[in-house]
């Protein structure tokens, strides 16, 4: 931690930077997605007052009705639009999220040429892309299951929702790792006594600006915008720097 | 900096510009009546 906080001071300019980014890449993700969700919800809302005008008469069949001559344009519409928000959500992350790594792992010494890295970056989200998919939809079947039991079983819990949860956690964790490297399997090559601090630090980080930031807020909204926007990206870098310089000799090891 | 590093960012502004433009006309492109209008529409049904 302490030689992270080192390299940090020697490359003050380059942690700034890399903090601007992350912060871009927000208002990006923003600016870039919001006319497109809007457009989902629009499609889905229209999809679900006609499916419930036919479901009252026929109430079952229900993805049969979906492609019934009059939602089908709708339907296809909406799948094109999603196709569309995943593909600039990968587009817009791989972008800025790549280059605020780059940033990160030139602060933690290694040399590696920017047009190289983010191609390898993309290359890896792929993988990355395709598991946040599978976890979208199984979330969404696993919701709605879970909406419909409710309904008959009033206590049910939803185990299942929990455990995708603690999936979609361990892949996000994965990905994290994977990235100073660019190679998949780095948080399994990482010895546990170097990921698993780097984990507990990051959510206690994470907790201390939960349980800090209301009440901050309690005093002063902006103040509490300010300086939790400060802490969690300088945090989350300073998390960046410190698992690059952990992972960086995971895959050459005997 | 090195030349393919400056290739990387113009190719990266383009790439920003089309999509910007891309969700600019997304109404051209995806005609469809707004939320409200859906909500409208859901009410008079009933």
């Amino acid at each position: 931690m302490i030689e992270t906080l080192k390299l940090i001071k020697n490359n003050l300019l380059l942690f700034a930077t890399a903090i601007i980014v992350d912060i871009t890449f927000f208002i990006a993700y923003g600016f870039y997605t919001a006319r497109i969700t809007d457009k989902i919800i629009a499609h889905a809302t229209l999809i679900t007052n006609k499916l419930s005008v036919i479901m009252a008469e026929q109430p079952t069949g229900l993805l049969k009705h979906l492609f019934d001559a009059d939602i089908k344009p709708i339907t296809i519409k909406l799948g094109l639009l999603i196709i569309l928000l995943f593909a600039i959500t990968y587009v817009i992350y791989c972008i800025f999220q790549g280059t605020s790594w780059w940033f990160t792992t030139k602060i933690a010494g290694k040399k590696d040429k920017y047009r190289d890295y983010l191609l390898g970056f993309a290359r890896i989200n792929l993988i990355w892309m395709a598991g946040y998919i599978i976890y979208k939809i199984l979330d969404f079947i696993l919701s709605l299951r879970f909406v419909l039991l409710q309904k008959i079983v009033e206590n049910t819990t939803n185990t299942g929702g929990k455990i995708l949860f603690a999936a979609a956690l361990l892949l996000g964790i994965t990905a994290f790792f994977s990235y100073p490297t660019l190679k998949t399997g780095t948080l399994f090559k990482t010895p546990l006594k170097k990921s698993l601090p780097i984990i507990i630090t990051g959510a206690a980080f994470y907790i201390a600006i939960q349980i800090l930031l209301p009440q901050i807020n309690k005093i002063n909204t902006q103040a509490a915008l300010i300086i939790g926007t400060a802490l969690l990206f300088t945090t989350i870098n300073f998390i960046k720097i410190h698992t690059t310089k952990a992972t960086e000799n995971v895959h050459t090891r005997t | 900096m090195e030349k393919g590093d400056i290739y990387t960012i113009i190719a990266i502004v383009i790439i920003l510009a089309v999509l910007a433009l891309l969700v600019f006309n997304l109404d051209k492109i995806f005609p469809t009546p707004t939320v409200q209008e859906a909500i409208k529409q859901a009410v008079n049904a009933t």
